[in-house]
């Protein structure tokens, strides 16, 4: 961890899940009955909306975006990811037959490039320019490189990896991942919540450590002098 | 190259679309359901990850904005009129940031009426540390649950507002102990 820390300016982590919710009932007071948050976490709970079509509140460093086909949860700090995943572990474990089909666990990070210099020697190896990109056009600059890989195994998907100049510092690099999970067909009307919460119990570490992972690969090759 | 599919992929602007990179009728519909909101909404916005993106109204494709040469932006913050059906929320935090260092996971092995202690791990294969901690670092609410066997989370990190740093050492109960039934 120590390795990609040194020049992380900022780390967040959202979790995106793909089915069919009831945004209503994401009240905090709701989470509050079901013990899932503390009483001071619900009173100090920021509610923009909360209605059939879309629910937005913020509670316990968790902002929660709820439509009838996606329900979002964000924390901009990594010290509330173990919250966030028992969040959504306890909201799962309380509406077990809610039909999911899709899973994202998504970390980003922003880090700090000493010079300019650095910065473009990242961008330039990350996305050669000479053979296609120089003859067409003038000095072209890397704005965004997406990476697929596929996951097998137990919770069958990809990994989206996603590199960008960061638009919090300047030069900055910006990662991010989404790990992308699959429910399998046969679970999506029932069973796709258990199916989620062991993907998150199994993945959810590893997940939110692929944008650092990233990160550090890309320090540890591309050296400002080498 | 790979074969576009619906994604959990953040999404670029929230309440737009269900995800960044669904299709556009799909994205007309979800405004469409957006009617019963504020018919005009004016806010600064800013973006989960990336500051600056915008959902295109006409084709639902996200856009970045660009400068006086009309190159693109990865890096800025957008002041924007926001005009319904077409609606953006503010997430908190942009301004200030954290970096967390080290985070350990454990359990409370004793306390009395002012203090506990709780053993953690960074890594499972770590020795244990024990830490001590004043009971009123817990939420009022929470100090009645802090019981021996019970998780606990330790976060330190970095608060940076301004770039200004300061150390930060966020302690907090899990509600769920882990493992959980899922697992059963």
């Amino acid at each position: 961890m120590a390795e990609t820390v040194r020049n992380l300016e900022s780390e967040t982590l959202d979790v995106v899940l793909l089915g069919s919710f009831n945004p209503a009932i994401l009240h905090p007071q709701w989470f509050l009955r079901q013990k899932l948050i503390g009483e001071e976490e619900a009173l100090a709970a920021k509610i923009k909306v909360v209605a059939t079509e879309v629910t937005d509140v913020s509670f316990a460093g968790i902002h929660i975006i709820c439509l009838n086909q996606s329900l979002i949860l964000n924390i901009q700090n990594m010290a509330f990811s173990t919250k966030l995943f028992d969040l959504i572990d306890g909201v799962l474990n309380l509406l077990p037959h809610v039909p999911l089909h899709a899973c994202g666990i998504n970390p980003s990070a922003h880090y700090r490039i000493e010079t300019i210099e650095y910065w473009h020697k990242i961008g330039h190896t990350l996305a050669p320019k000479k053979l296609i990109w120089e003859p067409l056009f003038p000095e072209p600059g890397m704005q965004n490189l997406t990476i697929r890989s596929p996951r097998k195994g137990d919770y069958a998907g990809f990994v989206n990896i996603t590199v960008e100049p960061s638009s919090l510092v300047n030069p900055g690099l910006f990662v991010k991942t989404n790990t992308h999970y699959d429910v399998p067909a046969e679970l999506r009307e029932s069973g796709g919540a258990d199916a989620v919460r062991k993907f998150i119990k199994n993945e959810s570490a590893s997940a939110c450590e692929q944008a650092r992972r990233v990160a550090a690969k890309i320090f540890a090759e591309i050296k400002p002098n080498g | 190259m790979a074969e576009e599919q619906q994604s959990t992929q953040t999404p670029l602007a929230e309440w737009a679309v269900g995800a960044a990179q669904t299709s556009a009728a799909l994205a007309l519909s979800q405004r469409e359901r957006l009617f019963l909101l504020p018919q005009r909404i004016t806010e600064r916005y800013q973006l989960s990850a990336q500051k600056g993106a915008r959902i295109d109204p006409q084709t639902a494709a996200t856009t970045t904005p660009t400068d006086k040469n009309g190159n693109r932006r990865g890096s800025n913050l957008m002041g924007t009129t926001v005009e319904a059906p077409r609606v953006h929320s503010a997430r908190s935090g942009i301004a200030e940031r954290f970096s967390m260092v080290r985070k350990y996971e454990g359990r409370i092995i004793r306390r009395d009426a002012d203090t506990f202690w709780a053993e953690f791990r960074e890594n499972p294969d770590d020795s244990p540390i024990e830490a001590e901690f004043e009971i009123d670092a817990l939420p009022a609410s929470d100090r009645p649950l802090a019981v021996a066997g019970v998780p606990v989370v330790w976060t330190v990190g970095f608060d940076i507002q301004d770039g200004t740093h300061r150390q930060q050492s966020i302690v907090y109960l899990r509600r769920i102990p882990w493992p959980s039934s899922a697992e059963v």
